[in-house]
């Protein structure tokens, strides 16, 4: 958990501090690619507390999804289908239902502590 | 052994996860709405026009600057103003018409059709009308014609064309078929402009049996205007 913090935050201060721009257009693709691994990591939490995580799924999820999210954008944009409300909503979806069952354990635990 | 490396990973998909977050939101400070593809060629294309029409612009900007300047080298020395006007009155009648002009054009032929009638035709379809005359000199016109004219009749820019019964009176006189039209100008562009099938010789050919005949020719020769040219209510605006 520590470790996740720590990476986060190198990430930020190097998101911070290398000066990387991109063309807007790509915006949205990466913003849907941001949801799909925000829901990965999500499902990780989730998994954790289940004492079911494994590194490898998380890590084929983590990537697999984003770029899964980000090309499925870009073919729906070619086409003319806006097929980014496809992953937004399907990833939207996961990562509440996530939070719920994250937020039910964290619960349950404090009651069984007191 | 296992836990370090799964630790390193995990710190490597943070460290991403935050990274890509973080540029994101830095590179979607400004006002973002989500654009289609489409939406973006056509706004391209667009930039791209008005981006040649600068170019126009500031051509005819360098022009106009380059007159200017000949102008003003020419009132310091004042023997060559009279040049420098004498070629600008040439240059304005080879504009206008007043000089006898050749040039690489097309020769194009009209003459009324020799076709047989259908039962209960209108004979008035058979025969070359001024409007078709009109419309294939403004077609000539818009394929870059530079010169233009009917049966050794110079078209200048206030030329008149009106139907006379079977004739056409161009200005003042009245010729009947065959009508000659002379232009200059790029051939391959006007002989386009006479047979390509959205043009009206094409129409007119195909469908009223209206004999077109072009040719294209190195050395077309155009005359110049011979009536007068009498104004009575144009006056030169004051200060221009």
């Amino acid at each position: 958990m520590i470790i996740a913090l720590i990476g986060l935050v190198i990430g930020i201060v190097l998101g911070l501090y290398l000066p990387i721009e991109y063309p807007t257009t790509y915006s949205l693709y990466i913003s849907v690619a941001i949801l799909a691994a925000l829901d990965s990591v999500f499902g990780a939490l989730r998994s954790n507390m289940e004492n079911k995580f494994n590194t490898e799924i998380f890590v084929s999820g983590f990537f697999g999804n984003a770029i899964l999210a980000g090309i499925l954008a870009y073919i729906g944009d070619r086409i003319g289908v806006p097929l980014y409300y496809a992953a937004i909503f399907a990833f939207g979806n996961r990562l509440f239902q996530n939070f719920a069952m994250i937020r039910r354990y964290l619960i349950v635990e404090r009651k069984k502590l007191s | 052994m296992k836990k370090i490396y799964n630790n390193g990973i995990m710190l490597i998909i943070f460290m991403i996860l935050g990274f890509v977050l973080t540029i994101q939101l830095m590179n979607m400070n400004e006002d973002y709405s989500f654009v289609s593809l489409k939406t973006m060629s056509d706004l391209q294309n667009e930039v791209n026009k008005e981006k040649a029409e600068l170019e126009n612009l500031l051509g005819l900007l360098r022009d106009k600057k380059n007159r200017l300047e000949e102008y003003q080298k020419a009132s310091e020395n004042e023997v060559s103003i009279v040049e420098v006007l004498h070629s600008e009155i040439n240059k304005l009648k080879l504009y206008s018409g007043f000089v006898d002009l050749e040039g690489s054009g097309i020769i194009v032929k009209l003459s009324d059709a020799e076709r047989e009638m259908y039962e209960w035709e209108d004979p008035v379809n058979l025969i070359i009308h001024e409007e078709d005359v009109v419309a294939i000199l403004n077609e000539l016109r818009f394929a870059g014609a530079e010169a233009i004219s009917i049966n050794g009749q110079r078209i200048i820019s206030n030329t008149k064309i009106k139907c006379a019964g079977p004739t056409i009176t161009i200005d003042e006189h009245t010729y009947g078929q065959p009508f000659i039209i002379k232009a200059i100008g790029d051939p391959a562009t006007l002989e386009a402009a006479v047979k390509s099938p959205e043009s009206h010789g094409y129409m007119l050919s195909e469908f009223y049996g209206i004999i077109v005949e072009s040719q294209t020719s190195p050395r077309v020769r155009i005359p110049k205007h011979t009536g007068s040219v009498s104004t009575q209510y144009i006056k030169l605006k004051e200060g221009e």
